[in-house]
Order: C-alpha cells, then structure tokens, then sequence
C-alpha cells in the first residue's frame, strides 16, 4: 500500500508545488494521476520516491518511510521518470544489467526477464546499442524496461506512454494490469485521458499542488454531471486555477475514507 | 554579403557552437551559493570567482617563471618547455573536442537546415577552438613573461615572445586538425561514430606524443633561427634563407628571439602572424569541398565512400545475453559504470583517465628536461643513479626522510585532487535523479567513486616512483614509507576533492569541458593543497632538525598523514552524504 501523508512542498519562490497532499493507493489498483503541466505532478513523485524531500509529510510505502527509512523502501518500487535522457553513455544492455544489479535480481531471473521484456517491446535486438543513440521512443523504451525488469511491487510511472509506439503502449498497459492484478500496484500520471479512462482503477486529478478529485471514473462522472465528457469534466475542475478545489468530506466520500 | 558580416557571422556561429554543442545533454537549473542564474548575485559571486581564479593561476604560472629562471637563468630552455608544454595540453586537451564537434556535433544537423556554408562551419569550430586555445595558453604565460623580464627583456620585447607562444600552438593544432580529417575523409574509421571516437583518442594521443618527439628532436635541433641571427650582417638574401628552415616555419623559435634583439622578435612576430592565419586558410580550404558530404553521410549513419574496403567492422549490435549480464554488488556496479563511460567518451576518457596518467610522466619530463640545463650537461640515468646515491648518506636520510615522506603525500594530494575525484560526482549529470530513487547505499556509492579515482591516479605515479626509488637503491624501511605516504596522500586528495565536488556540484554540464572548466574548485583544491603543503613541511622541518630515531620520524609523520586522509574520508562520508540527500534535480 502507498500511503501519501500530508505531503508538502514548496519550492524557492514560495510557489507551493505541493500543499498538503494526502492519499492512499491499494494493492491491486491501477492509480490514474491528471494534471495539467505545472500542476504538481512531477514534484509529487518525485517526493515519493525519494528524489526530493517534502517540507513536511511523508509517504508510507509497503509500510517504510521514504524520509526515515528510505533504502527499504526503494526497494519496494520502481520509477520511471518523465525524461528519458539518462545513462547515454551506457550501451541498452548494460543500463539493465546495472539497474538488476542495484534491485539484486539474481542472474538467472535477470537474463530471462531482460530476454522476454525487451522482446516484448521489440527492443531485444538493440539492447547492444548505446543508449545515446536511441530515438526519444526507445529511450522512453529502456527505461521502461528497467523498471519490469525489476519488477518490484510497486511501479510509479512518469508520463511512461509518451513517445511509446502504439504496440508498446498497448503492451505497457497490458503489464501494467497484469502487475496490478497479482495485487500489486500500479501508479503513472498521463496527460491522454483515454489513457487513464481506459485502464486505471481510481485516479488523482491534481491542479496547482492541490487534489481537486480523488476517485473512479465513475464517480468523476456521477459528481460532476454524467452527461459530460471526461474531458469536459478535467477541463472544469482544472479551469478553477487551484482555488475551489472538491472540499474534503468529498475527497474522503471519494477514497472511502 | 560584405567580409565584415561575413565575419560576423562567423563570430556568432562560433559563440553559439561553444556553448551549445554537448556530447552529454543536461538541463537543470544552474545555481551559485544559492543564487539563480541571471541575478545580480549569481554575476557578482561568479565575477569574483573568476577573478580570483585568474589571480590564483597568474601568481602559480608567476611563480613558475621566477622559480625556474632563478635556478636555471636559462631562457632558451625555459621557452622550449613552455611551447612544449602548451602544445601537450592543447593537442591532449583541445584537439579532440575540434575533431569530434567537427563531424560528431549533436547540433550538426539544426546548422545543416540553416544557410550556413561549409566554410562558415569550419571557420567558427577553428575560431572556438582557438580560443579555447589562447585561454589555455593564458595560464603559461605569465610564467614566460616573468622569466623574460628576468631574462633582462623589455616589456615590448617580452609581450612580443608571449604572443609567439600563444600562436605556437596554431600551426600544430592545424595539422592535427587536417590529420583527423583525413582519418574520417580517406579510412574506414569515419565509418562510424563510436569506432572513430574510441580509436581517436588513442590516436590524438600518439599524435601528441609524436609532434612533440618531432618538434623536441627535429626542430629545436636545427639552428633555426639562430643561423639568421649569425648572419644579419651578411645581408638581406642570406639572412632570408636562413628564415627558410622547416622549424622555422612550424614553431617560432623564441628561444633565439628571447635571446636577440627587439627588432627581429617584432618582425619574426608578424611575419608568423602572417603564417598563422595562412595555416588558418589551408585547413579551411583543403576540408570545406567535402566537409558537407562527409556530415550529411555521418548524420545519415552511412559509409563515407562505399568502394572503400570495409577493413573495421561497422559497429555491431550484437551481443551475447549471458557474457553482456554480470552478476555484481553495488560497489563493482558503480565502479564498472563509470569505466563504460570512459569506454564510450573518449573526451571523458583523455581528460579525466588519460591526464592522471600523461600529468607524471610529463612532469617527470619537465623535471629531466630542467635538471639538463641546470647543470649545463647532458646527463644520464646513471649521472642520477649517483647523485642519489651520493645524496642517501646516513645523515641525509635522517634528515630527508621526514621531508619527503611529505612532500611526497602533498604531491599525491595534489594529483589526486585534481584528476577524476574533481568532478566525479558531478558527471553524474541528470541520471543522478535516478540514483535517488534507487535503493542505493550512498556509502558504497562513495567507496566505488573513491576506487574508481584511485585506479585512475594511483598506479602509474606509484610505479614510476617505486621504480626510481628502487633504481637509487632506498632503504625497505623507507620505500614502504613513501608506499604508504603515496596512498595516504592519494586517499585524501580524492576525497577532498569528492566533497567539494558534492558541495558545489556541476550537474547541468553541456559537455565534457564544462566539468572540467570549474574555477571555483579549482581555486579550493589548490588553495588547499597550498596550506597542506606549507603544513606537512613545516612538521618534516621541524622532526628533521630533531635528533629523533628515524623509524620515529617516519611513523609520526605517516600517523599524521593517515589521520589527515581519515579526517577526508569521513568527512566525504559524512557531510557528501546529507548533502546528496539533499540536492534536488
């Protein structure tokens, strides 16, 4: 379980990227993340993964602290970052035979799961190229594969569709329900919402360091007028610049609370 | 098109070439002590820095100068290993960047969709180059002009010899320049990027070493101008003959000039001025009929001439799963992948693996050549051999062990400070970001990076000190304490140079240049190494004056020094990891 407490971030110029973000994602749930650019998006995952450190908060993942107890509980996740851009110098093979090692997947699972996944993504066969020389795609690609690779229980996904051929996404979004359903937990932020209409569980809408939804599909629907379309309703609750977001009591309806 | 704007162009062209081709592409925002890029704060910390790092590096280069003609007052040795010198850290250090941005640029491919002709491209790379060049040369010659004013030269007559050391380097690096493009032009190496890039840097490396085998044996060697200046009163046909001498027209030769007169050091100034910019047109001329083609089929990912016989295997992707996958801990993980890196970029490579290992043998080269002088006579290995012997007496060691055990930690400090461990964690870049979301121990991660610096600097100045050490017959007691003293000094040097590193890190790099160009640093590390220095002596100074046993000595000074590299390491350890914690890209 991912457990977001909290959270809290505000960067140099006093703008707030996050404000107090709370939240908890389950086993088996494939969790949706919406914004619009500058929404906070980013600057949340990286809080939840260790990469900055929130002002105050915490998050609470497969029951370790990433502030308190960080190295176990990056071992329960994989991160997939919005830029791809990393590691240039490495040959493709060599960017997954450091990230296995770092996990400490064994040699023999490693070789297996690198053989199939990057099969599955038509990758195989540039594995022995280096990663600069990879189109934006491919990059996008790689490091994709370096998080199932890992396969930890939970994957936290960047905007992973981005730049993905369309066979790829739609292998992407099969492993991502198939991780899912062995009760693990998916979470990814998107900016295509037939994308996240079409696969997640629940999803997030952030705007301007603020949660302005927290819920299904169907219930963004039932509470902001069925009629209307996904986008419509993203447009609306985004278009309210972070002042007037869903108050509390229907944040916790949302979640169950 | 007026010249002039021709000439502007060219000029923005080079400006914007110089600060935006990369081999290594970051973006992150760039801070100074806090201060966004752009303030009014950001200009005025970065102003100082500069200055004083001008300051630092003009009193060292002064201090060079006036501490090798105080001991040699030889000019004409001095400006021999002063253009040597500058060639050696421009064919090492420049000549490389111009090969590969010339035809490898990342960039290359936006200028092609712009109306920009091939001569405009290669005349604004040739410009940056040069300039980069002149920047290099600046550090050098304050130390010239300091030995040529003692030397009993005017001022007029001292910049003149200054000039002609900067413009020494341009006819060399216009050969070297011509020779890579031949390579990517007429071999199978231009055939593909990462073949060419690894046998590149291997072969600039020869070339260095081979142009200053040529300039050192063939023409210092002839009398250059020398003849002319014996011949002056000969008249004018002959004294021009005696210019036409192949030196002549490859490396000025200051070293008669310094010690001419004014009047032929102004005219030999310009006329190699004139030369100078004749080069310039050469290279221009000779490469921009084919340097679009060539760049068109580099971008392309074809073969430069298919008739050509494939005599190096175009670069494979293939690969075999089991050898490719390694199991490893944490440690050899980090260690192998900065090792790829240098595999993959040979700039990383020559600057940050190569330099640690030419930086001895160069100064071992600088201390050969100024000993010769120093004693006006050819000596040999064995002429050495004996005067350490003679110099090893009983009373000698006594006193010198306690010396340079530390001197020889300080020089290991120094070497280790300013090679790999400077900017090791900096080229990290923007894949730092993954770090931290990786279960990484950053102990280990530290651990790794200092192994990696001390596989870099260690070896080959150990092997070379253990060797003359041996040669000279030193005691067991005292080559294990110049072992140890070596490592110690080492251990510290790096981790010093880590921490700054973490403190003040360079994640935003553009390029390879851009983490080695790092004044700040650099000021610190010296500065550091400086106090170190005068510290370690003085304790050496006092021990030796005392009547102490010399196993006594010797165990006192390394407890220091091993407490002293402690102090580093845990200080890495401690204040790098809470601020990599904190750093947030």
């Amino acid at each position: 379980m991912i457990d977001i407490q909290h959270l809290h971030k505000t960067y140099g110029n006093a703008k707030k990227a996050n404000d107090d973000i709370t939240l908890q994602i389950y086993p088996g749930e494939i969790f949706g993340l919406l914004g619009p650019n500058g929404s906070g998006k980013s600057t949340l995952f990286k809080q939840m993964t260790g990469i900055i450190q929130p002002d105050y908060g915490d998050v609470i993942l497969n029951g370790h602290s990433i502030v308190s107890d960080s190295l176990e509980a990056k071992k329960t996740f994989a991160f997939v970052s919005d830029t791809p851009d990393n590691f240039l110098q490495l040959k493709g093979i060599e960017y997954l035979n450091f990230v296995a090692n770092i996990y400490q997947v064994p040699n023999k699972e490693k070789a297996q799961r690198i053989e199939s996944t990057a099969r599955e993504f038509g990758m195989y066969d540039d594995l022995g190229k280096q990663i600069a020389s990879y189109s934006h795609g491919m990059r996008q690609k790689i490091m994709v594969i370096g998080a199932l690779v890992v396969n930890p229980d939970i994957w936290i996904l960047d905007e992973p569709m981005v730049g993905l051929d369309p066979r790829s996404a739609f292998n992407l979004k099969n492993k991502m329900r198939e991780h899912a359903d062995k009760d693990n937990i998916v979470i990814f932020s998107t900016h295509v919402l037939e994308v996240a209409e079409q696969i997640v569980d629940r999803l997030a809408i952030i705007n301007k360091g603020h949660l302005v939804f927290v819920g299904t599909v169907d219930q963004l629907r039932e509470m902001n007028h069925s009629d209307k379309s996904l986008e419509q309703i993203f447009l609306e609750l985004t278009d309210t610049e972070g002042e007037n977001p869903l108050s509390q009591e229907k944040l916790d309806a949302a979640q169950g609370v | 098109m007026t010249v002039s704007e021709k000439l502007k162009r060219i000029f923005m062209l080079a400006r914007v070439m110089s600060k935006s081709d990369s081999t290594t592409r970051v973006v992150s925002s760039n801070k100074l002590f806090g201060q966004p890029e752009g303030s009014f704060g950001y200009k005025v910390i970065k102003a100082i820095i500069n200055v004083f790092f001008i300051l630092v590096m003009v009193g060292y280069s002064a201090v060079f100068g006036f501490a090798y003609m105080g001991a040699t007052s030889d000019i004409r040795s001095f400006s021999q290993l002063v253009i040597l010198a500058l060639i050696v850290i421009v064919l090492l250090f420049g000549i490389y960047n111009v090969g590969i941005g010339m035809f490898y640029s990342q960039n290359l491919p936006s200028y092609l969709t712009m109306p920009i002709t091939s001569t405009e491209l290669i005349s604004a790379r040739i410009l940056g180059f040069l300039k980069n060049t002149l920047m290099i040369g600046l550090m050098l010659i304050p130390a010239y002009f300091v030995a040529s004013l003692m030397y009993g030269n005017g001022i007029l007559w001292s910049l003149a010899l200054c000039v002609m050391v900067l413009l020494s380097v341009v006819p060399i690096a216009m050969i070297a320049l011509l020779i890579t493009f031949f390579l990517i032009r007429f071999t199978p190496l231009g055939n593909s990027e990462n073949i060419f890039k690894g046998v590149y840097g291997v072969v600039s490396t020869v070339l260095s070493i081979a142009m200053v085998y040529v300039i050192y044996s063939v023409v210092y060697s002839d009398q250059g101008l020398s003849s002319a200046v014996n011949v002056i009163p000969e008249g004018a046909l002959e004294y021009f003959l005696a210019f036409v001498t192949p030196g002549y027209f490859l490396i000025p030769q200051i070293s008669e000039l310094a010690t001419s007169n004014l009047g032929l050091a102004l005219v030999y100034s310009l006329i190699f001025l004139v030369l100078c910019a004749i080069y310039l047109a050469i290279a221009v001329l000779v490469m921009r009929k084919s340097y679009l083609g060539i760049v068109n089929t580099v971008i392309a990912g074809g073969k430069l001439d298919d008739k050509k016989p494939e005599k190096i295997k175009e670069e494979s992707s293939h690969f075999n799963l089991d050898d490719e996958l390694k199991d490893r801990s944490q440690l050899a993980s980090f260690i192998a992948l900065d090792f790829n890196r240098f595999r993959r970029n040979p700039t990383l490579f020559q600057q940050f693996a190569l330099a640690p290992i030419l930086m001895p043998i160069f100064i071992m080269f600088v201390f050969y050549f100024s000993s010769k002088k120093l004693f006006n006579e050819e000596l040999g290995i064995s002429d050495y051999t004996q005067m350490g012997q003679a110099l090893l007496t009983p009373e000698v060691i006594l006193f010198a062990s306690a010396m340079i055990v530390c001197f020889t930690f300080v020089i290991a400090f120094y070497v280790g400070s300013l090679g790999f461990s400077y900017s090791a964690f900096s080229i990290e870049g923007k894949s730092f970001s993954s770090f931290k979301s990786m279960p990484i121990n950053f102990s280990t991660y530290f651990t790794a990076k200092i192994i990696t610096c001390l596989i870099l600097a260690v070896p080959v100045p150990l092997i070379m000190f253990v060797a003359g050490a041996l040669y000279i017959g030193l005691s067991p007691l005292h080559l294990i304490s110049f072992i140890v003293s070596f490592l110690l000094g080492s251990l510290g040097g790096v981790s010093i140079a880590m921490l700054f590193d973490v403190l003040m890190p360079k994640l935003d790099a553009n390029n390879e240049q851009e983490l080695r160009n790092r004044p700040l640093n650099f000021i610190i590390m010296v500065v550091l190494a400086g106090v170190m220095t005068f510290a370690l002596m003085a304790l050496g100074l006092i021990l030796a004056t005392n009547e102490l046993p010399v196993y006594l000595i010797l165990a006192i000074v390394l407890g220091v020094e091993a407490v002293l590299a402690l102090i580093s390491f845990v200080l890495l350890i401690t204040l790098g990891k809470s601020k990599l914690l904190s750093i947030e890209i």
